[in-house]
Formats: structure tokens, C-alpha cells, sequence
């Protein structure tokens, strides 16, 4: 679908393989949304979309798919909400549903919710862990894209109830997941449900 | 013989670093520029680095920049890494291994990166992970690969033949009643993503190798003991496993071996520490010395047996 994608003057371009198109509605908010991306440094092209999704004058975004979540919050950010996001990968499947949590002692070892220290919940290939006893973030695990470190720089420390969310924090495809185990993370401590009756099971958000 | 390693990093005062890596006491340098030992391509760096120290090897290399998300820092290390080679640098340092690790998954970038070392350097073995494995997974270069790491969030993504990032696995997943990493392992081998030799990190660790005809894959090991569960919490501790390996691997050991040799020493590290759910990985680092001593007592024991 995406390679049929050209460039605003009409040249046929290859476009990024690992590629996702933004749509934004209008040709006018395609070119704002570029001026605010690359004022950003992202790294977006404006192109024609494939015919299918014409619906006249139009104008896309072309972008790496690893950097859609930071780029939809950036528009957001400037009220310039997506219309649509297309991903070559978002076309195959759908993001990772399943969440589960563990639950530790003091030690470190596994546990029943009744005797926790710490609770771990994990969304994907991202896990984030919290001392139920405070309800401060004491780690957070898993991850290749490079907002991971960065987001376990931003968040260790910090109360659950008292940090940005990680989708806000991070840019890529495991910030988003992080953000998965942050609003699950979230609900329990906020519910009571963190430090009892609970017992280490499958959830989905 | 010696190693590179290509990551980015959450902060520092400038945006590239690059150089050999040193690691003394605690304190990670590269070049002359120190880093935090935290998780991500620092925590491998320390563990690489501590190995090849305690093996008396070759210098550790490395090309980090600053990379948040945004991908920049990402491309300015492939850039750096072109001019590497351009002034034939990798042949200068005698580099054997490049383990690609905290990098944007574009697979553009990466499937250049392994072409260019197909032509350049053959020789040269790859070992991957995070960012580095998924951009390998997704650009179809992966089985190009001596080594790679997945944790069991992400042995689902080698195995699953649509999923190009591990957000988008849907039938192989962890805490599902039917997830089985071996039965895993085989189905990334049979779809062409598997390397050479693979680690599934997890509360109980499995190395597994390609048949020497390519036609099968073999699980050689698995170790569950000692049994540390508050490793999988913390951050960095992935990161350790394959740093350890990295430099077992740059030290003369077999990739097998070295795989072994670097679940032992990664258990045995959080154990010595006491490792709970709120340890960081900047913690472990001073436990790594001995850990790597008590393990190599435990795995030339296993080998005397007869197991690899």
C-alpha cells in the first residue's frame, strides 16, 4: 500500500520500508503538522497517499513506524490531531492486549498479593514495578527502542499517581506498552487492589 | 580479537561517544566521556567490559549517542558506524564481534549495516538485541546473526511470522496457558529469524544452537538456578546477559559456552547483590567480578561432564 506513495512534487518515491502514513484531513493541517515535526527534529516527508485513500486534495505524512506514538502526541500537542494513522505493521496485527502482574516480598521473592512489597505488571515485551507500600515506581524492565532507558531514567522514583504517563514521556512502540503496564499499575494502586485479593493472573486492558 | 558495540544512550553531555570502553570500579567510560551505569546499552557495556577484564581480553569498543525516541541518535551512530569502516577502523582494532543493541528499529539502516559487513568483514560475528534484534527480526536479516537475546516477551515476536515489532505479537505470548519458549525457539528457527545460537532469558533461561546441516534447532541448556525471580523487575539485567556473553565470546569462547557461562554469571551477580525488585542495575556491577569467578567454576565442570 505505502509504496505507492509520492512525494508533493510528483516524484514516485520508495518510502521507508518499516513506514507509516499520517493522515490529517486537509492539505493545509498535512503542512503544519510538517513544520511542527521537523521544528522537533522528526523525520517526516510529505507525500501523496495511495489512491485508495484519496478523498481529493490530499497530503500525507511519511514516517518511520517506530516514531508514530512520539509523533501523535506532538501533534496532539499542537491541536493537530491525526486524522488516521496507517502502519505496514499496524496492518498485519493489533497491538499486544494481554497484561499480567507478579507479585513479590520484601525479598524479592514471588508471593500472594496479601504478603506484596512490590507489584510487577507486565504489558508485552514491557514490565513496570511499584513498592505497594508507597506506591512509588521502583523499576521498570524490558524494552529495545531507545526511549526505554530514558523512560526508566524519567519514572524510578517517582509515585505512580505523581508521574506523566509513559506514552506522553516516551516516543516509540515500547513507551506505548509501558503505558499499558503504567495504566494497569495505576488502577490497582488506585483501587486498593495493589495490596490485597489479588492473585498473580492474565488481565487484559 | 575484540568487540564493538553500537547503542544509544538516555543522556549525556554530548550527543556522540565513542572509543574504547573502560570500566574501573564502577565508573563506565567511553572514550573519555563517563557514562551512568544504567539500564540499556551502559549495563551492557559494564557487563562486557567486566568479562573481558576478568579473561584478560582484548579492548571493548563502542559508538553511543543520545537518543530518546526520536531515532536521531540512532542514525548518528549508523553514520559513525559507516565512517568506521570507511577508514577501516574495524580492521585497525581487530574487531571479531558487533553486538547492535539500543537502536530505533529501522530496518533500512540495519539491513545496509549487515550488507555492508557481508561485503566488508564476513568474518565478523553479530550479536543482537533489543532494539538491535527487532530491527534485525523486522529487515529479514536476522538468521544473519551469531547471537541473539529475546527475554520471553519477545521469543513470541521471533516466532510470530507477521509481528515486526514485539507491540504487535498476537498468538505467542507470555502468561498464555500454551506459551512454550522451546516449542518457540523451533518455530523462529523454521520462519528464518532464529541466529545461530539463541538465549531466551526468563525465570528459567534456555540456549539453544542450529544443527550443524542448518536443519533443526537444538535446545542445549537450561538453567534455573540460582533462582533470582526479582532479576526479571529490574532494568538492565537482559542487558547484562548479553554484555557478559559479549565479551565471553570476544574473550575465545565458544558462542554456546559463552551463552552458559553469562546465565550464570547473571544469576549469580543478583543473588550476591540480594537482589530485590527496587535494586538497580548500577548495583549488580560490583557483584559481576565474583560472579563471573563462581561461574566459571560451575560451567568448566558442566563442560569436563561432557555438556556444552
Amino acid at each position: 500500500m505505502l509504496n505507492e506513495a509520492s512525494n508533493s512534487t510528483g516524484t514516485v518515491h520508495t518510502p521507508l520500508d518499516d513506514g507509516s502514513l499520517i493522515l490529517m484531513g486537509s492539505v493545509l493541517r498535512a503542512i503544519k503538522a510538517e513544520e511542527v515535526l521537523l521544528a522537533q527534529g522528526y523525520e517526516v516527508r510529505l507525500v501523496v497517499p495511495p489512491i485508495e485513500l484519496r478523498t481529493g486534495c490530499d497530503l500525507a505524512l511519511a514516517c518511520s513506524t517506530h516514531v508514530v506514538v512520539g509523533i501523535a502526541h506532538a501533534l496532539e500537542s499542537a491541536d493537530l490531531a491525526p486524522k488516521q494513522v496507517l502502519s505496514t505493521l499496524m496492518g498485519t496485527s493489533t497491538i499486544t492486549e494481554v497484561v499480567t502482574r507478579a507479585y513479590f516480598d520484601i525479598a524479592g521473592n514471588y508471593c500472594s498479593s496479601d504478603d506484596a512489597h512490590f507489584l510487577m505488571v507486565r504489558a508485552g515485551n514491557m514490565k513496570l514495578t511499584i513498592d505497594v507500600k508507597s506506591g512509588v515506581i521502583t523499576n521498570t524492565s524490558g524494552g529495545g527502542c531507545p526511549d526505554v532507558p530514558y523512560l526508566n531514567m524519567m519514572m524510578i522514583g517517582h509515585h505512580i499517581n505523581e508521574i506523566s504517563r509513559p506514552k506522553e514521556l516516551g516516543k516509540t512502540l515500547c513507551g506505548l506498552m509501558l503505558d499499558k503496564a503504567y495504566l494497569m499499575t495505576h488502577e490497582e494502586w488506585n483501587s486498593g487492589g495493589a495490596t490485597s485479593g489479588h492473585q498473580a493472573d492474565e488481565v487484559r486492558v | 580479537m575484540s568487540a564493538l558495540v553500537l547503542g544509544t544512550i538516555p543522556a549525556c553531555d554530548v550527543s556522540l561517544v565513542q572509543g574504547e570502553v573502560h570500566l574501573d570500579g564502577g565508573r563506565l567510560s567511553v572514550g573519555d566521556i563517563e557514562l551512568r551505569a544504567h539500564q540499556g546499552t551502559a549495563a551492557l557495556l559494564c557487563a562486557a567490559r567486566r568479562a573481558i577484564q576478568e579473561l584478560e581480553g582484548r579492548p571493548l569498543y563502542a559508538i553511543c549517542a543520545v537518543d530518546t525516541g526520536m531515532g536521531d541518535g540512532t542514525r548518528l551512530i549508523y553514520r559513525e558506524f559507516e565512517r568506521w569502516l570507511d577508514e577501516g577502523k574495524l580492521e585497525t582494532f581487530g574487531v571479531t564481534h558487533i553486538a547492535f543493541h539500543y537502536l530505533s528499529p529501522v530496518m533500512s539502516l540495519m539491513r545496509k549495516a549487515c550488507e555492508t559487513l557481508a561485503e566488508q568483514a564476513p568474518h565478523i560475528q553479530l550479536i543482537g538485541d533489543a532494539g538491535g534484534m527487532y530491527a534485525a527480526r523486522a529487515a529479514g536479516v536476522s538468521s544473519q546473526f551469531e547471537l541473539l537475546t529475546p527475554d520471553i516477551g519477545e521469543i513470541g515476536f521471533l516466532a510470530e511470522p507477521e509481528a515486526t515489532h514485539p507491540a504487535y505479537v498476537a498468538r505467542y505470548l507470555f502468561g498464555q496457558s500454551d506459551f512454550n519458549p522451546v516449542e518457540l525457539i523451533v518455530k523462529a528457527h523454521e520462519l528464518g529469524t532464529a541466529s545461530r545460537v539463541l538465549v531466551v532469558k526468563g525465570s528459567t533461561d534456555y540456549v539453544a544452537a542450529r544443527s550443524i546441516d542448518g536443519k533443526s534447532m537444538e535446545t542445549l541448556a537450561h538453567i534455573d538456578g540460582p533462582d533470582v525471580p526479582a532479576l526479571e523487575a529490574i532494568g538492565g539485567t537482559g542487558d547484562t546477559i548479553t554484555g557478559f556473553a559479549l565479551g565471553l565470546m570476544a574473550s575465545g569462547f565458544s558462542t554456546e559456552q559463552s551463552a552458559v557461562y553469562a546465565l550464570h554469571a547473571n544469576r549469580i551477580a543478583g543473588k550476591l547483590c540480594g537482589a530485590t525488585p527496587a535494586t538497580q542495575v548500577g548495583e549488580l556491577v560490583n557483584y559481576f567480578g565474583s560472579a563471573l569467578k563462581q561461574a566459571r567454576i560451575i560451567v568448566e565442570s558442566d563442560w569436563t561432564d561432557g555438556k556444552r
